[in-house]
């Protein structure tokens, strides 16, 4: 009699607590609204962000941005992007091993965000860096830019790639439209 | 009759193991050569993103699209926007996102196809999983396809779709020489589907494959422990008890499904009448955590193999100590419900959360330390308290962000006073949403456990009545055989 009771209820417990885990897997009608509402509340806070992010940008007419890119290359080891301005110094960037990594990994720097007035720039770009074949001597190319603002927003991006048939990788500036 | 129920029971819920598939984080690796074609803004999120500013990458993003700067190349950035917003936890902007890329078709449009696939698997929202995947033009590659293979199978698996489900596993198990955990899930899987199908032997075949791996992979290790013990209760099954022990005996006593295994290998001996060889997994048993159901079961268990032997002193000496064992639990519960009412375990789990950890989908914050994790474990593993607490959490980082952005705009000169004026109210509006939301979130968590509590409970004490039932049978019984003796 003991025996059986208590085998019996063993079994049934056994059976019940197995089956137990498909219980949670269909979320509760209230559930589902909630977190629905949670996701909407937090894109909205997300879509703050973005209009906080637009807000602290220049007008879009009157924008320069300019970015840094590199394809990696032996002959040349990057450590630093300077831009001059109308003469002006507007940033210098020393790149950081992480970040040169980022950078060989195909991404872009976003180096400066500038408001200018409308009018006639100029834009000087600096790489400053080592090449290993010319005995570490450190090594400055420079390339200048003359353009317009006040028209439409102006994106540069200073690429570093290597040239074919070339015997020193390429620095160039590139607008992207 | 009540044997047989319970042995259908068991195999069928542990078909019900069709192992649930990990989705991992998103590819956002960009290949060097493609990037002299992107846009550098779009290269420019890639660059933060690795550099651990994912979500500044990703405001950016959205400015510059919302402001119509990448419109030459918008379904590129929208797919990078779509993958990041969906690693943000945002994925009712993802959803609307992606939708937009994949309807839009192109090359982008099958990789927004799966993401959508898995948003909505996850979600559990099987019929719009399956028909993202159906959307899927050509082949993915690697382990995408794979990883597609794996989830449609799955989904088609739950929906009853069988001869489907087979042709999409068997898809993904062919020609695949290279070891990967989306194969190995698909082969369980696939047994899965087999015996639904009726077709056994050849579920024994594929699961006995993975019974008999040697490795120390984790994946490949717990798959062999569910294959084991799902060979185990189907010999079970069919009477083979000899087969079965044997399966028993092949798992790990450490793995997540040992309990499971330890209290069927004591029923396979019990099934033989031998039951001092049931009382030692059984007595393992029953010392491990006396919150786990099974380890409950145990302790009734090993006192009614001793009955079963005539050693009624020890089974009266079993009972006993099941007894304040039980009544120890009654007490932890009662314990449990308090840190449940007082908001104790809500923020002790949220506190479990560092950082980041709140997106990372797989992340759980560490629960044995949690109030009450050993008693509600089962409920913090479902998907709808996880997502809950995951809310909670950002709600509370959300409010954090809002605070701060707050005070930045206020002393912001640069900004024009309407702008201001305009994010300010924005800014206070939602902060009262969201501490809205965040008393919702925890009252929520919060009934879910005292109901899983109550269950608990009922439960324990049934089975203390029932153990105080049996000892005064004992009594009875030894009275009526000894007399005062």
């Amino acid at each position: 009699m003991i025996r059986q009771t208590v085998f019996s209820l063993c079994l049934l417990v056994l059976a019940g607590s197995l089956c137990a885990q498909e219980r949670g897997a269909t979320p509760a009608l209230a559930a589902t609204q909630l977190l629905h509402e949670a996701g909407q509340l937090f894109g909205e806070v997300q879509e703050l962000a973005v209009a906080l992010e637009i807000a602290r940008q220049p007008p879009p007419r009157d924008q320069l941005l300019v970015l840094v890119s590199l394809l990696p290359d032996k002959r040349f080891e990057l450590e630093a992007v300077q831009v001059k301005i109308d003469g002006d110094f507007a940033v210098f960037h020393e790149y950081s091993v992480a970040e040169i990594e980022a950078l060989a990994a195909g991404g872009a720097h976003r180096l400066l965000l500038k408001h200018l007035p409308p009018g006639r720039h100029e834009l000087v770009a600096r790489w400053v860096g080592k090449a290993h074949k010319a005995k570490e001597e450190e090594v400055v190319r420079e390339v200048r830019w003359a353009f317009r603002s006040g028209e439409t927003r102006r994106v540069v991006e200073l690429a570093l790639a290597q040239g074919e048939e070339q015997s020193f990788p390429r620095f160039s500036l590139r607008e992207w439209h | 009759m009540i044997r047989q129920y319970h042995l259908h029971g068991s195999l069928a819920c542990l078909l019900m193991w069709c192992v649930v598939a990990v989705i991992t984080g998103l590819s956002l690796a960009l290949p060097a050569t493609a990037s002299s074609l992107l846009d550098p803004q779009i290269r420019a999120v890639h660059f933060d993103v690795r550099l651990g500013e994912s979500l500044r990458a990703m405001t950016r993003l959205q400015a510059a699209r919302q402001q119509g700067f990448l419109d030459h190349q918008a379904r590129q950035a929208d797919l990078l926007l779509g993958d990041m917003l969906l690693q943000q936890g945002l994925d009712l902007s993802a959803e609307a996102v992606l939708l937009r890329v994949g309807e839009a078709g192109g090359e982008q449009a099958d990789a927004a196809w799966l993401q959508l696939g898995r948003l909505h698997y996850r979600r559990g929202e099987d019929a719009a999983a399956l028909a993202a995947f159906a959307r899927i033009r050509g082949p993915l590659s690697g382990t995408a396809q794979q990883e597609r293979l794996l989830l449609e199978g799955e989904l088609l698996l739950r929906s009853g779709r069988l001869f489907e489900a087979e042709q999409r596993l068997r898809t993904l198990l062919e020609g695949r020489k290279k070891r990967s955990d989306w194969v190995d899930y698909g082969r369980f899987n696939l047994a899965v589907v087999l015996f639904r199908s009726g077709r056994e032997d050849e579920a024994r075949e594929l699961l006995l494959s993975l019974s008999k791996q040697n490795t120390k992979d984790p994946v490949l290790r717990t798959l062999s422990d569910k294959a084991n013990l799902t060979l185990a209760y189907d010999r079970l099954e069919a009477g083979d008890i000899d087969a079965a022990t044997d399966f028993f005996k092949k798992g790990r006593l450490s793995s997540p499904v040992s309990n499971t295994a330890l209290m069927g290998l004591g029923r396979a001996w019990a099934a033989q009448e031998e039951y001092k060889k049931a009382l030692v997994p059984w007595l393992k048993l029953s010392k491990r955590d006396s919150a786990d159901p099974l380890v409950q079961d145990a302790l009734l268990a090993v006192p009614y193999g001793f009955g079963k032997l005539n050693a009624y002193k020890q089974a009266l000496q079993y009972y006993q100590q099941a007894l304040s064992v039980f009544e120890l639990e009654l007490e932890r519960v009662g314990k449990v419900e308090g840190q449940v009412n007082n908001g104790d375990m809500v923020r002790t789990l949220a506190t479990g959360f560092s950082g980041d950890d709140v997106l990372e989908r797989e992340v759980l914050p560490a629960l044995p330390k949690a109030s009450g994790a050993s008693h509600l474990w089962q409920l913090f593993s479902t998907h709808e308290f996880q997502e809950m607490l995951r809310s909670y959490v950002r709600t509370e980082q959300s409010l954090k962000k809002i605070t701060d952005w707050t005070s930045q705009v206020k002393v912001d000169d640069s900004l024009p006073p309407a702008s201001r004026a305009a994010l300010l109210t924005r800014a206070a509006t939602l902060e009262t949403r969201l501490t809205t939301l965040s008393g919702k979130l925890q009252a929520h968590m919060q009934s879910l456990a005292l109901q899983e509590l109550a269950q608990r409970r009922k439960r324990i004490q049934a089975y203390t009545d029932e153990t105080r039932f049996s000892i005064a049978q004992i009594y009875d019984y030894a009275a009526k055989r000894w007399g005062g003796k």
